[in-house]
């Protein structure tokens, strides 16, 4: 289909039609909505012009070759793709942890000659001179971040989306997480996007939808450094050409492989079918049925399984392995270490990794793939000559890059660190999702130690499962298999010796063990800033704005003390934990009468999850040492 | 007595008649039509019943319709099937394309030939269960009756997959323990007011075409059973030829009711696929629809009156009047209530005056959904003939391997087409498919809606293809039936299953229906399915499409369990593209799952109520529907 022809499908379609007469009903104009219409879609529409896609498939492999080692992927993924597409249509859903992400699936497809995928865009590359045309030219097409209160903008958009889905054969690629991970963690998905193509298939109007998962991996992103400063709360520039030139400088560096795995695909009807109740709208006429309540939900579930799927497929380099044990030494205070410690850990940790059935990159020994992976991130940790490894600090004073007229809210001190910081737990939390299960029943345990000598497995599973609704924005979990969650952390725990279950009875081998310690180590970041958002909350009735956001950051800084937990800082931390305390009916959102949004929160509620995440006894524990 | 004046009538008949003057000709009102009505045999009166009493003796006791018509295979430098029998127009002829069809589509090797169990010995048909004193009662009314295994397993079944491929490989674990064939309404009234009296089941039998499952003994029951067969109440009673209704007995079959309508120059123009073997009384209980609905209507529309023997009495609507308004229809909860509530006995019927002209045509489209467009235009402008049908792909295909031999003009005229077809107008042989046609009325009337048709047809894209197409078409509904008996010697299962949707969901609902099933067959490892749709009737809101699906079951443990998977998957498929649980098959027991959330559980409830009321002490105890 050509552009004009997916215009047309749009224009004409019932959906579109239906909503411009509802709003000259209520006193629009039906001409002016027309025009609104065909405005959207130029604003919004692709094109996939062979000429573009041959510029970039001129320049992106040098560009590509000067600052990244190998790109690796998965032919059997491809091939499967490949049939996959003669079946149905596809949707492509990568992960978004940097710019580069963008044509990578394109070039992919391009080079092993699969349809070149349709993708989703923020608004933002549009403004971007020459390539938010280019982008346009090779397929990329721009949604508005926000139009839920627009109801045509709405209507052309799902349209437009399901119009390329159902007619023109090529698969679309968007970006689940919504956006790129700062964190390096998934985020939780969007379900707009996903929820729109569900409903084609939840209308009956194709047979069913072909997803891949597809996990990219790098060895070092692109943005490791700007993203640092973000979740401090230093916000990025607008997307500009110029800065891009500017980032040009990058050119220069070597960024390491690049893992790239297309997943099984994951059949739309499979999942959705046994989840949803189709027949219960099929009698009404499609474009008025819009998606249920009880649909979205399975969607936002589908979402998760994806998610996971993704999180299944990645490769984890050495280099987050390394951050792990980094990072503890930071923890410690020492900002370097000997690399024959170092690699003695860390080829203890991939032991441990490889048996929980995680993918690690590594070739040649341990020390030979630290190093490696040492002298990729050398600006952020450099191996001496005397076979000694430095943490830099990467923030000096006043250079860091985005000059704001904002105020920082931390001390100068505190953003020294934890850029540093900050940009270790970047490449943590690629890895984290392999051992949360695990960590967060470590930390349930943990938690009724204090309680009672040998706790009851329920009970066990019952804090587990407490932690992992608390945790849910922060940590990807698929909804529906608690209990598969939870025997997955166990199990590993008890295969590894750590733990034991006597009739029912969890206990502890050893106080010391150095895997629940790394476990627990790993959370310690988390629990401070939930305990942190706790304390903040407890201490007045919050608007629901940025302040809120602000103090409890503040509150993080007073609290990291001789900890060293920098990364508790993560301002996408501190937003999950709100958004969690909210579901979790832990802080009620209210609306008062001059319409501000006011948090109130349950004390009891509070006190009690302060108490699980153990801040308190750690901190008295400190104290006594 | 009924009988005698269904004899008196028909006697009378044969006097007025000419020999030889039965109404038009066969040749002009349909040359695809069975032949069985029309070969000369010494008892062919137009009154006399075309199936005996001892039905074995003419049908097949384990697949579908007559003995003597049949698919066969014979070797000879290479393999060859060929219809047998003179009783369908392809009968007694060589099919030379069907042969390497089947192998392609469905992988058939015809080295491995499966032939079904031979029939059972007497001691390997169940023994009946029986209720002392009931059999002295019925012997003393004068009810014919048989306890004979043949005649209770012949009453046991239907015809659909799993119920023939268990009398060619098994047998059923309950089968009625007793055949009754009452001769008229009092005789049925008296064997209902005996069943409740002894609390035994009745099952009514009628022309035992059943695709539902309807007709299965449930295994639970304890009581015996009995089958109520109405093969016998097959009189027209009488014909009202001023306000065009006849009273029928409703145990008459479809063919014998048509033959002795037309023999008095009249027709119901009731015409189910079905319609040889299956009964009025069954039409009626399940909703039937017949083929030409757009001209005569469809069960409901053509039933004035209805008479019904329940448990608690004979239930009539006391009034002959086109229309009435007088409370939900009663005689709705009648039709389709498969058998649940009582037995029908007479039924009034509209009747009208033979066409004088009877022609077909065809359509080719250059794909599917330029068919759709073009019979939703029709439907649109209400100008549908007598039959309108939209063949996909695969079955245009599969018809076309159906194709007799042709002499060389005959080649000729279609190699001309073919050319025309594919060649200038360039159609793709693999996406093409055709509409089949048939046209009913006054010369004038049928000339004047084959130029409207055809002019739709062409702004839809499509180009006449002539009569000869149309014809097979009509032809094959009545042949496919046949077809399923030579799959399974061969590994091959088939059925077929309809429903009726929304007209801007018919071409989604085929399309991920045919999907699905597709894909369900590769998840359980079938190599070899073949699966196909017709949209067979159009109405102003929609339109009813019928599927066909075959498979290759060899290296499969358990193919009817398979196959019944799949159609409840394609079920589930069908609902959540907008279509209905059934269009005119009924729900017997195969489809009750779905009868839930088809009519609310209220609706639901409320049937059970009226089923409560009709047969308190559940003596019609099919277990059907509900």
């Amino acid at each position: 289909m050509t552009r004009k022809e997916i215009f047309d499908h749009v224009i004409h379609s019932d959906r579109v039609r239906h909503t411009i007469s509802k709003l000259v009903e209520e006193g629009g104009d039906g001409k002016a909505l027309e025009a609104e219409v065909e405005d959207i879609l130029e604003q919004m529409g692709h094109t996939q012009e062979l000429g573009v896609i041959r510029q970039f498939a001129f320049v992106l492999p040098k560009i590509m070759k000067k600052i990244y080692g190998k790109v690796l992927i998965n032919e059997d993924g491809i091939e499967k793709l490949r049939n996959t597409h003669v079946e149905t249509p596809v949707v492509l859903l990568p992960t978004h942890r940097s710019y580069a992400d963008f044509l990578l699936v394109s070039y992919i497809a391009y080079h092993y000659n699969l349809p070149l995928p349709v993708i989703a865009a923020g608004m933002d590359f549009m403004n971007m001179a020459v390539i938010g045309d280019k982008l346009r030219g090779s397929g990329a097409f721009y949604i508005r971040r926000s139009f839920m209160d627009n109801p045509l903008y709405w209507a052309v958009f799902q349209e437009y989306v399901q119009t390329i889905v159902e007619y023109t054969g090529a698969p679309l690629e968007f970006f689940l997480e919504g956006t790129r991970s700062r964190s390096g963690k998934s985020l939780p998905p969007k379900i707009g996007l996903l929820g729109c193509v569900s409903e084609i298939w939840l209308r009956g109007r194709l047979p069913d939808l072909a997803i891949i998962p597809i996990s990219i991996s790098y060895d070092r992103t692109l943005e490791e450094k700007l993203y640092a400063y973000e979740l401090l709360g230093i916000p990025k520039p607008p997307e500009s050409t110029s800065g891009l030139l500017k980032a040009t400088s990058i050119l220069k560096e070597s960024f390491g492989d690049i893992f790239i795995h297309m997943g099984e695909p994951v059949s739309l009807r499979s999942y959705l079918g046994p989840r949803v109740d189709r027949h219960l709208s099929a009698s009404i006429p499609a474009h008025l049925a819009s998606v249920t309540r009880s649909e979205l939900c399975a969607c936002e579930g589908l979402g998760y399984h994806i998610l996971r799927q993704i999180q299944q497929g990645a490769v984890t380099s050495v280099w987050s392995v390394v951050c792990i044990q980094l990072a503890r030494s930071l923890h410690g205070g020492c900002w370097s270490l000997p690399l024959a410690t170092l690699v003695k850990e860390v080829a203890w940790l991939i032991g441990i990794l490889r048996r929980t059935g995680a993918a690690v990159a590594l070739e040649g020994t341990v020390e030979e793939a630290v190093v490696r992976s040492l002298s990729v991130h050398k600006q952020l940790a450099s191996l001496g000559e005397d076979r000694v490894v430095y943490i830099s600090r990467i923030h000096q004073a006043d250079s860091h890059p985005p000059t704001t007229q904002k105020k920082l809210n931390l001390s100068a001190a505190t953003v020294e660190s934890a850029v540093t910081h900050l940009m270790l737990q970047h490449y943590i939390n690629q890895a984290i999702h392999l051992l949360i299960r695990p960590a967060l029943v470590a930390l349930a345990l943990h938690s009724l130690l204090h309680e009672t000598n040998t706790p009851h497995t329920e009970n066990l599973k019952e804090r587990f499962a407490f932690l992992r609704s608390l945790f849910w924005f922060d940590f990807i979990f698929e909804k529906e298999v608690e209990g598969r969650d939870f025997m997955e952390g166990l199990s590993v725990l008890t295969w590894s010796g750590e733990v034991s279950v006597v009739q029912e009875q969890v206990q502890m081998m050893r106080s010391d063990s150095p895997f629940i310690t790394t476990l627990l180590h790993l959370l310690s970041p988390f629990t401070l800033t939930y305990s942190c958002t706790a304390i903040t909350l407890d201490s007045q009735v919050w608007e629901d704005n940025g302040l809120l956001v602000t103090a409890i950051q503040s509150q993080v800084e007073r609290c990291i003390g001789s900890s060293g937990l920098y990364s508790a800082l993560s301002l996408d931390s501190i937003r999950h934990s709100i958004r969690a305390f909210t579901k979790l009916g832990i802080v009620t959102r209210t609306t008062s009468v001059d319409g501000q949004a006011r948090l109130t929160s349950d004390q009891q509620k509070l006190a009690s999850v302060v108490n699980i995440l153990g801040t308190k006894q750690d901190k008295h524990l400190q104290a006594r040492l | 007595m009924a009988s005698s004046a269904g004899e008196r009538l028909s006697v009378l008949q044969r006097h007025l008649s000419c020999p030889g003057r039965e109404g038009p000709r066969r040749g002009t009102a349909g040359h695809w039509q069975p032949a069985a009505a029309s070969s000369p045999s010494p008892k062919d009166t137009a009154g006399a019943p075309s199936l005996p009493r001892r039905r074995q003796e003419v049908l097949k006791w384990n697949g579908w319709g007559y003995k003597d018509s049949k698919f066969v295979v014979h070797k000879e430098d290479g393999y060859h099937v060929s219809f047998t029998g003179n009783r369908y127009k392809i009968g007694n002829m060589v099919l030379p394309h069907f042969a390497s069809w089947v192998k392609e589509t469905l992988g058939v090797d015809f080295e491995d030939c499966q032939p079904p169990q031979p029939p059972p010995q007497p001691h390997q048909i169940p023994q009946p269960i029986l209720h002392p004193g009931l059999l002295e009662e019925v012997r003393a009314l004068g009810l014919s009756h048989s306890l004979e295994g043949e005649d209770r397993l012949f009453r046991a079944h239907g015809h659909t997959l799993a119920e023939i491929f268990t009398l060619r490989e098994g047998m059923f674990p309950r089968i009625p323990d007793l055949v009754v064939w009452p001769d008229g309404h009092k005789q049925v009234e008296k064997m209902v007011e005996l069943a409740s009296r002894h609390q035994v089941v009745l099952i009514p039998f009628g022309g035992g075409t059943s695709v539902s499952g309807a007709l299965l003994c449930p295994e639970e029951e304890g009581r015996m059973i009995i089958s109520l067969d109405t093969s016998q109440m097959n009189s027209i009673l009488w014909v009202d030829e001023k306000n065009l209704t006849a009273r029928i007995e409703a145990g008459i079959i479809g063919q014998d009711l048509e033959r002795q309508l037309r023999a008095r120059g009249y027709t119901s123009g009731h015409e189910p696929d079905s319609y040889e073997f299956s009964s009025l009384g069954g039409w009626v209980a399940t909703r039937a629809s017949g083929m030409k609905k757009n001209i005569y209507g469809n069960i409901e529309d053509l039933v004035v009156q209805v008479k019904v023997v329940t448990p608690r009495g004979t239930v009539e609507r006391y009034a002959a009047g086109p229309r009435l308004s007088a409370g939900p229809d009663i005689q709705h909860f009648i039709m389709g209530s498969e058998g649940t509530f009582g037995v029908v006995t007479e039924v009034t019927l509209k009747i009208r005056p033979l066409p004088p002209v009877v022609r077909y045509g065809s359509i080719a489209f250059p794909d599917f959904s330029a068919g759709v467009r073009c019979m939703r235009e029709v439907a649109l402008q209400r100008c549908q003939p007598a039959s309108i049908r939209l063949m996909d792909n695969q079955q245009f295909r599969f018809g076309h391997a159906l194709k007799p031999p042709t002499g060389l003009m005959g080649l000729l005229v279609d190699g001309l087409k073919k050319v025309y077809i594919t060649r200038i107008r360039g159609f793709d042989v693999n996406k093409m498919c055709v509409a089949t046609l048939l046209f009913e009325g006054s010369e004038q009337e049928v000339t004047a809606q084959e130029n409207r048709l055809y002019s739709i047809a062409l702004s839809s894209g499509g180009v006449p293809a002539g009569a000869a197409n149309g014809e097979r078409g009509y032809m094959l509904t009545f042949v496919i039936a046949y077809i399923r008996d030579l799959g399974f010697d061969y590994g091959i299962v088939a059925e077929s299953f309809e429903t009726s949707v929304p007209w801007d969901r018919v071409y989604s609902l085929c399309h991920n229906v045919k999907h699905r099933i597709t894909s369900e067959c590769k998840e359980r490892g079938i190599r070899h399915s073949f699966v196909t749709c017709r949209v067979t009737q159009t109405y102003d809101a929609g339109a009813c499409v019928y599927f066909y699906f075959a498979f290759n079951y060899r290296g499969l443990s358990d193919p009817v369990h398979v196959y019944e998977e799949i159609e409840g998957n394609a079920r589930n498929e069908i609902l959540a593209c907008g279509g209905s649980i059934s269009h005119h098959h009924g729900v017997g027991k195969v489809r009750r799952q779905w009868m839930n959330q088809t009519v609310s559980a209220p609706g639901l409830g409320a049937l059970r109520a009226v089923k409560e009321y009709f047969d308190p002490e559940n003596i019609f105890a099919n277990g059907n529907l509900l």
